[in-house]
């Protein structure tokens, strides 16, 4: 379930980026790591959880 | 045997679905409507096909868009999303020796998948919505060209398969840390790092190594799955952006503006995640399932495993970084993108495709002589489309080059479709042979004539298709327009026969499919299994 | 000065050349594998990493050939620093391309700058000869800055039409004769009316 949290979290996190982003090599690049890092943070929550 | 019986039952028996698994039959689901998407994007291309050679005159431009619209979203969501998703699906519990972690889940994704594709093409159907697939900003909320309901049915599609898209990362990452109900515990964390390559990566700082935890087509599916969610996450976010606007604007008459989003920043972001189709996951994959098919047809170890392991992570990471490629010919966008993102990054794509080429060549050819069965001959057809449609992409990530190039016909023939329709479909037919008789329970083919020439008309049409559209790229003609007065029309045509030739290869493929398992045997796939797959393994463990 | 037809046909050449050569390793290697005898040898790692080595020297090789070969490429690195000789304003609004000179008149072989602005999509601008073959190009994209600096080396009458798609009207949107270059030493024979 937190995997898909996350992932609606980074969602939201991109949409923001979307428009607060203009001319800036910089803050998308920081954008799409952000994006790389949370979406490793979800995947690596699979295995923490129960096995229902 | 009358041929309306063989129809019905199937060659020499047909497949007894009653015997079938619930993965067996999950996985044969994923496929049968993977290859009906892929017949509807074959005709699809052969309507535009004739279109470019004149437009036919009971289709009107704007539906001439919207089918072009939907096709490329047919193809690699409908079909080869299908596909390899199903593949993997059987794939992952059957390498991991353990069920699959959700089966509703597995069945939710090609439903979510199948169904989302269906809605999508609605839109273009009903409401001749046609952005086309790039959704360049504000192209796809421009409520002036476009209905709302229209935009808003297509990105309801989209939303579906995004859904089944992400169930299906999860399945796939859960399946291979669970420890299924009554098992000893298994290392989850380590596992994950090991698929990842983060194992691999530590033992480079290890005086003494770990092992390997998974096998290599497990690395390679795990690695493609990460491009796979990360390309999902952008798809979605630029699907609410673009609802946000029809809604807002086209429902509710708000007056949202267009610029308060940067169409190059959007071009940006969108290119980055839809590139990690292109770029990432269809590499990752392939070589990943090349390197399984090598050491299926020979019955050897791969050569350089590491290396080959290594290389899959290497191109998991370049796939990231890529994407200024689509972007050349943007003057706004800056220099140090356009050379390091969109040149000399991408030109490691060359690099890592032409070791998983050599690596599996290398394998095969350890175990000469070997005969030439339907899944190596389409298997080395495969590789051949990577050989022919890799360099074509990066002779155009190439400043000077694509000056030229960009948007012209050699881009989506030489490149996008000898790499979709000769390199990646031809790996996956290699992989339907090869899996055929596994999930199957052995049915024969009905006609070995039949894949033959299935073979050789999807080869050759598919090259020469990709040949003429580049020739007429080279001369000047866009793509992603209409040319009304014939201008390129002896290219056109040449292309027109070749795309006949890969539709004809794809119905008898279709029929000789259906032949061999009866239309009994194939309804059946979509009826529950009476088998637990628990219990086909406890027996197994058993032995 | 090498200009697009001398870069596409060479293209056209040595890429023909490539498929011929693969097709004809893929055929060879599947007649192979299926035949018996000799000893077999896989590839040493020194076979295999001299491979990989010419894939790194061709994939980045081929724009350090293109940088010092392809004129334009190092003039639109350095664009903002050339002074160019005439700049030509363009604006696209509604699938319209609108000219602040109509036909751009282009003196050979001086730096020239195509401004296009667009007021609502993106769309392309793309110069093409008489036999529809491409000059040169670049996207335009709506708030942004589209420049392309450009030098003609032979004389001709040109079309621009957009190279993006806008929506359906947008394979309307071809102005003709709207480049004309005069003053060189040499037609472009493709482009002369």
């Amino acid at each position: 379930m937190r995997y898909f949290i996350i992932i609606l979290g980074l969602i939201v996190v991109a949409l923001a980026a979307l428009f607060i982003i203009k001319d800036n090599d910089l803050l998308l690049i920081g954008a799409i790591i952000a994006v790389i890092t949370g979406f490793w943070i979800a995947v690596f929550q699979i295995p923490k959880e129960k096995d229902s | 045997m009358s041929y309306l019986n063989k129809l019905m039952d199937g060659h020499d028996g047909g497949l007894k679905h009653e015997g079938m698994t619930p993965m067996q039959k999950i996985a044969m689901r994923f496929v049968v409507i993977g290859l009906l998407y892929y017949g509807l994007a074959a005709l699809e291309g052969m309507i535009m096909r004739a279109y470019e050679i004149t437009p036919l005159p009971f289709i009107d431009e704007t539906h001439f868009f919207s089918i072009m619209t939907v096709h490329p979203m047919v193809g690699i969501f409908g079909s080869s999303y299908m596909i390899v998703f199903g593949a993997f699906l059987f794939l992952t519990p059957f390498l991991m020796e353990k069920p699959i972690y959700s089966l509703k889940m597995a069945n939710g994704s090609w439903m979510f998948i199948g169904g989302g594709v269906l809605i999508m093409w609605l839109a273009g159907f009903l409401f001749s919505y046609a952005p086309l697939y790039t959704l360049y900003w504000p192209l796809p909320a421009d409520t002036e060209q476009f209905t709302a309901i229209g935009g808003i049915v297509y990105i309801v599609g989209v939303v579906g398969i995004m859904i089944g898209t992400f169930l299906y990362t999860y399945n796939v990452f859960k399946t291979i840390v669970y420890t299924p109900k009554g098992w000893e515990k298994q290392p989850s964390g380590a596992l994950l790092r090991s698929a990842l390559g983060l194992t691999a990566i530590a033992n480079f700082f290890r005086k003494k190594e770990t092992k390997h935890l998974v096998p290599l087509p497990i690395a390679a599916i795990a690695r493609g799955t990460i491009d796979v969610g990360l390309n999902a996450i952008v798809i979605s976010t630029a699907g609410v952006l673009i609802l946000i606007y029809l809604v807002g604007n086209g429902l509710f008459s708000m007056d949202l503006q267009d610029t308060w989003v940067d169409a190059l920043l959007y071009k940006n972001i969108f290119w980055w995640g839809l590139d990690l189709v292109a770029d990432g996951l269809v590499l990752v994959f392939v070589a990943g399932t090349w390197y399984l098919l090598a050491m299926m047809i020979s019955g050897k170890d791969l050569y350089m495993q590491n290396v080959a392991r290594a290389a899959l992570f290497v191109e998991m990471v370049v796939s990231w970084t890529v994407w200024s490629h689509h972007l050349m010919s943007d003057q706004g966008q800056s220099n140090a993108l356009k050379v390091l993102s969109g040149e000399v990054v991408t030109a490691f794509e060359l690099v890592t495709q032409g070791i998983a080429v050599f690596i599996v060549l290398t394998t095969l050819y350890k175990a000469k002589p070997i005969k030439m069965t339907n899944e190596l001959k389409f298997l080395l057809g495969g590789i051949l489309g990577f050989m022919l449609a890799v360099p074509a992409g990066i002779i155009q990530a190439d400043l000077g080059m694509n000056r030229i190039l960009h948007n012209t016909q050699w881009i989506i023939g030489n490149h996008v479709h000898v790499a979709i329709l000769v390199g990646l479909t031809m790996t996956l037919y290699s992989a339907i042979y090869v899996l055929f008789p596994i999930l199957t329970n052995g049915v024969k083919l009905y006609s070995q004539k039949l894949a033959s020439a299935h073979f050789w008309l999807h080869l050759v049409g598919g090259i020469g298709m990709g040949a003429f559209m580049g020739m007429a790229g080279i001369d000047g003609m866009l793509r992603r327009t209409i040319y009304y007065n014939g201008e390129y029309n002896t290219y056109m045509i040449l292309a027109g026969i070749c795309g006949a030739m890969m539709m004809l290869a794809f119905i008898l493929f279709l029929y000789n499919i259906i032949m061999s398992i009866g239309l009994k045997g194939l309804l059946g796939i979509y009826q529950p299994s009476k088998i637990d797959t628990h219990d086909c393994l406890v027996q197994e463990k058993d032995k | 000065m090498a200009d697009s037809l001398d870069v596409l046909s060479t293209l056209k050449l040595v890429y023909t050349i490539y498929a011929i050569v693969a097709i004809s390793l893929i055929a060879w290697y599947a007649y192979s594998i299926t035949q018996k005898g000799g000893e077999i040898k896989t590839a040493s790692k020194g076979i295999f990493w001299s491979y990989v080595a010419v894939l790194i020297v061709m994939g980045t090789g081929l724009h350090f050939l293109t940088f010092n070969l392809v004129p334009w490429v190092p003039m639109d690195l350095d664009r903002a620093n050339i002074k160019a000789e005439k700049t030509f304003k363009i604006t696209y609004k509604d699938h319209v391309i609108t000219l602040d000179e109509n036909p751009m008149r282009v003196p050979c072989n001086k730096y020239v700058i195509f401004d296009a602005d667009s007021e609502d999509l993106t769309y392309g601008f793309g110069i093409f000869r008489q036999n529809h073959t491409l000059v040169t190009q670049m996207q335009v994209v709506p708030n942004n800055g589209n420049d392309l600096m450009w030098k003609f080396g032979k004389n001709g009458t040109y079309y621009i039409r957009s190279t993006e798609y806008s929506g359906p009207k947008g394979a309307h949107m071809i102005i003709e004769d709207a480049v004309i270059v005069s003053g060189c030493s040499e037609d472009d024979i493709h482009s002369i009316k």
